[in-house]
């Protein structure tokens, strides 16, 4: 068994608006262990985000953790919940940063326009641990030859804006790296940039989490990106993860109906010309306007109203992964038989 | 930096001549001159010295081209101090203008750091906690401060100062110091008497200040450097001086360079109604009764404190943000 990390159980995140609550994540559970890289994909607005920003309690007012927790297991076996600390207490910010390191989508605005690069990430170096300023910048000196940039000690004195965006997501990646934290949570790292930079950031990150043996949790709705990278994937859908499993397992034998429907979606280079590609039916429902009982049922083609429009299971053992479809609970599995009998043939 | 501040510097130097000659162009501008004015009225009292009224043009030149005019009127100031007459006060010009300046230049800067010391700490509480009790009653305040006039705000409070707190309002001083050479006592009696105009002047300003410092600063609190400053452990206080704050900070800089002019033109009906010996009442008179040399004056100093102020203003900003300065 593997080492676990980090243990997200029925995590919730609300947003409470004027028109409701919006429930951004809806009974989220996720497992990450150490020294593995697990994505996490979804379309906009599945909660991969929020997940991210609860973590580390970074969630944006009105957003508050509604229920659920955060888990992080300590090299000492001490185990915290997250989601009980205070967002602004001494053991917290210890975690973040320290622990728990974060990077970002916009390398471009990420970062304080007025302050040196170098400053910017000697101060993280500061604040966790008692060194003296000079030893700081040397380290962030090292660190920044260390992810790339040419010319380190030269770089020290100068400002984001005077750096390409891959440059700037090698500061940021320099920074999350700084104070050797377990794990590393990247939250769409390399959607701003362009696809070669996007391969050389990936490349980087995957070296020096070899290098410095840390977990990376990966935030993206690329299929190409989780198919370089991931060990683990888990696939969100409405706040909820609605499959986990190992990425070999995921691309050969998706288990959920959604899961499924994404991998469809993708263009592949067996493809034959002029077909279009295929689409999942309907829209992401609104998320004032939930469906009830399974999140996905409003557009699955293998739906059976009883149960699947009553209820939602837990995440269910589906062989080579995990899923949350009734068609994997022993108890209802015998009414997709069928259906099943009819693909085969 | 440097090579910014020497060619800000250059430019500073290209306006100024520019204005002067706009300045110039401004007291030539309307028909006629003061010894016209001096002929009108002389006329109705039926004495006209048609001669003497040719030998004062010549004297004051007046008769000559304008270009030599300008010229005669811009070396003097430069190379010898001298600002001209005033037919009006029948004095030189540097006689009456620095007393005035002394004190415009007082009042702004008092009115400037009142509100700036007012408007920080309640822009950024403010923004801090948008939505909460403080903030409202600060928006509403605030609010009231930029809807009343200032002059009636002058009435009020002085009212207020006669009525409860026995001050003799209006003017800087009380008689009693109004003459009187400097000494602790006329110090303290200026600093009694100048609140009211601080805070007739410096209301609008100060709820201004409030609103572009909360605005900012919201601003600021949604960019993503704001989350990544929490997400490397920093405590919230700390996170907010360093970051946000210092960001908002730009548009309060800029202040500087514009807080001048508003004063003058925007204060003139507060200051006849207080009576301060600022410079607004007596550059509307210089400018009706067509005393150029006393007007022109006027109009080249401020331009010309209005430019340092600029300057000032331009400098800090390049210092706080190295976007400015390196592009």
């Amino acid at each position: 068994m593997p080492d676990v990390l980090l243990e997200v159980r029925n995590l919730s995140v609300h947003f409470p608006t004027r028109s409701g609550v919006v429930k951004a994540v809806d009974g989220l559970d996720l497992t990450l262990y150490r020294n593995k890289t697990m994505c996490v994909v979804g379309e906009s607005g599945s909660g991969k985000s929020m997940t991210a920003s609860a973590i580390l309690q970074l969630l944006k007012k009105p957003g508050r953790i509604a229920g659920g927790e955060i888990l992080f297991h300590h090299k000492n076996g001490r185990v915290v919940d997250l989601a009980k600390l205070k967002a602004n207490s001494e053991e917290m910010r210890q975690i973040r940063g320290g622990h728990i390191a974060m990077i970002f989508q916009e390398p471009m605005t990420s970062m304080s326009p007025v302050h040196t690069i170098g400053d910017q990430v000697s101060e993280m170096i500061l604040l966790h641990e008692k060194v003296s300023k000079a030893e700081a910048k040397a380290r962030t000196i090292r660190l920044f030859g260390r992810v790339g940039i040419p010319d380190p000690e030269a770089r020290y004195d100068i400002y984001p804006f005077m750096l390409s965006g891959g440059m700037r997501q090698r500061v940021m990646i320099a920074m999350a790296l700084s104070c050797n934290p377990e794990l590393l949570i990247a939250d769409e790292p390399t959607t701003a940039l362009d696809v070669t930079m996007q391969a050389n950031v990936l490349g980087l990150m995957q070296e020096v989490q070899k290098e410095f043996g840390i977990s990376i949790m990966l935030i993206t709705h690329d299929f190409g990106v989780v198919a370089e990278v991931a060990d683990d994937v888990s696939v969100m859908y409405l706040g909820r993860t609605v499959e986990q499993g190992e990425v070999h397992d995921i691309f050969r034998a998706p288990k959920h109906p959604y899961t499924r429907a994404l991998l469809n979606s993708i263009p592949k280079l067996d493809a034959i010309p002029g077909h279009r590609l295929t689409q999942i039916e309907g829209m992401v429902p609104s998320p004032f306007n939930r469906p009830s009982g399974c999140p996905f049922q409003s557009r699955c083609p293998d739906r059976i109203a009883d149960p699947c429009a009553r209820e939602c299971p837990e995440l269910l053992d589906a062989g080579t992964s995990r899923a949350r479809c009734y068609q994997y609970d022993p108890a209802y599995a015998a009414l997709w038989q069928p259906a099943l009998a009819e693909v085969a043939k | 930096m440097l090579m910014f501040v020497l060619r800000r510097l250059l430019s500073f130097a290209v306006m100024m001549v520019l204005i002067s000659i706009a300045a110039f162009a401004i007291i030539q501008l309307p028909p006629g001159d003061f010894i016209t004015t001096l002929a009108a009225g002389l006329e109705r009292s039926g004495d006209v010295d048609t001669a003497q009224l040719e030998f004062l043009r010549q004297r004051f030149g007046l008769d000559q081209p304008i270009w030599v005019q300008y010229w005669r009127w811009i070396s003097a100031i430069v190379f010898h101090g001298d600002f001209g007459y005033s037919f009006m006060w029948k004095k030189p010009v540097a006689d009456l203008i620095w007393d005035q300046l002394g004190f415009t230049l007082i009042i702004s800067i008092a009115t400037l750091l009142f509100s700036w010391v007012i408007s920080f700490p309640i822009g950024v509480y403010s923004a801090v906690r948008q939505y909460s009790w403080g903030d409202f009653l600060f928006t509403f305040i605030g609010f009231i401060g930029l809807a009343v006039p200032n002059f009636l705000l002058a009435l009020i409070l002085m009212y207020v100062g006669f009525q409860y707190f026995g001050q003799s309002v209006g003017g800087l001083y009380s008689p009693e110091f109004q003459d009187a050479a400097w000494s602790w006592g006329k110090f303290m009696d200026l600093l009694a008497h100048l609140w009211i105009p601080i805070i007739v002047i410096g209301a609008s300003k100060t709820a201004e200040l409030i609103r572009i410092m909360r605005a900012n600063l919201l601003d600021e609190l949604n960019k993503p450097y704001v989350t990544t400053a929490r997400a490397k452990g920093m405590t919230e206080v700390r996170m907010l001086v360093k970051y946000p704050i210092r960001l908002a900070l730009n548009p309060f800089v800029s202040t500087v360079g514009w807080v001048l002019p508003s004063l003058i033109s925007g204060a003139v009906i507060a200051s006849v109604v207080l009576n301060l010996p600022t410079v607004g009442p007596i550059l509307l008179n210089s400018l009706q009764s067509q005393d150029m040399y006393l007007a022109g004056a006027f109009i080249l100093l401020l331009s010309l404190l209005t430019l340092i102020g600029t300057l000032v203003s331009d400098i800090l900003l390049a210092w706080l943000d190295p976007r400015i300065r390196l592009e």
